[in-house]
């Protein structure tokens, strides 16, 4: 058994429909799952998506569940963090994804013209973690060897490097279909 | 908890359909997310649009498909006018 979190706003779907009850059902279930779908499940805004994402981390889910509300959570109308405890044997129809893993599943040799990797200073991955907090570094020039010339130019980030920091900044897993309500144990209140 | 900060939307983004932006706020410094308030045929949603900052994009539905379609299309703009109130009172980290 692994103990993850998944933390919902005032307003939204699942704050007037209890997961222990109802479970926690994608938003489009009949969608076809793949390493792309989950990387703009996590990278992007794209909220048509096969997948449910929950969280390793108390305290990702506390800031979502008080942040993403679509009105201010209060004493009498609170966000939730609800507690999901998945099992070591998944029941047949959910798949619970790494997205890191995943992403890295797609990933061609370090040789190829276009990776993943960056081209930007060491202090990058910080705009790509926080890109409205730490835009500088996100949109920083890239340095080039002296004397190479070519366009000035912020570094190079691809769909596959947003999704691996965001995953990991967000303890980020991913399961294909619904979350069962009885894998939903416990609910807190978040003011 | 901290008080609710906000920026004024009105007349800075263009309605979309009969949405009509009214104001973004925040209570937690520094948040990802912001709430879109909004008036949709001339009054004020109980409800807001959740802004998520790193994504640049409105995660929410309002409405139709089409109506939805070009208020998540505002996101940009919202963007850029609630960023810059935040670079210019210090609240981004750079």
């Amino acid at each position: 058994m692994a103990l993850f979190f998944k933390g919902v706003g005032v307003g939204t779907f699942l704050h007037g429909n209890d997961p222990r009850i109802i479970g926690i059902p994608p938003r489009a279930p009949a969608i076809l799952y793949n390493a792309g779908v989950a990387m703009r499940h996590i990278a992007r805004g794209t909220t048509v998506s096969p997948c449910v994402s929950l969280t390793r981390s108390y305290g990702v889910a506390y800031m979502y569940a008080r942040e993403a509300s679509l009105t201010f959570p209060s004493t009498t109308t609170p966000a939730y963090v609800y507690e999901v405890d998945i099992p070591d044997r998944l029941p047949a129809g959910i798949r619970l994804i790494d997205p890191v893993k995943a992403v890295a599943a797609t990933l061609p040799s370090p040789v190829t013209s276009l990776s993943y990797f960056h081209d930007g200073d060491k202090d990058f991955i910080l705009g790509v973690a926080s890109p409205s907090l730490m835009a500088t570094h996100l949109n920083a020039p890239v340095r080039q060897p002296p004397g190479s010339g070519g366009a000035a130019r912020s570094a190079v980030l691809t769909l596959e490097l947003e999704t691996l920091v965001r995953a990991l900044r967000d303890a980020e897993v991913l399961v294909v279909g619904t979350v069962p309500a009885a894998f939903v144990t416990v609910r807190h209140a978040i003011v | 908890m901290p008080d609710i900060k906000s920026v004024d939307l009105r007349g800075k983004i263009p309605d979309a359909g009969a949405v009509h932006f009214l104001r973004a706020e925040w209570k937690v410094p520094q948040s990802r997310f912001v709430i879109v308030r909004f008036a949709l045929d001339n009054k004020e949603q109980l409800l807001g649009l959740r802004l998520d900052l790193d994504k640049r994009a409105i995660l929410d539905d309002v409405k139709d498909e089409e109506t939805s379609a070009a208020v998540k299309a505002r996101a940009e703009q919202i963007w850029n006018i609630v960023i810059s109130y935040r670079q210019e009172r210090r609240e981004t980290y750079i």
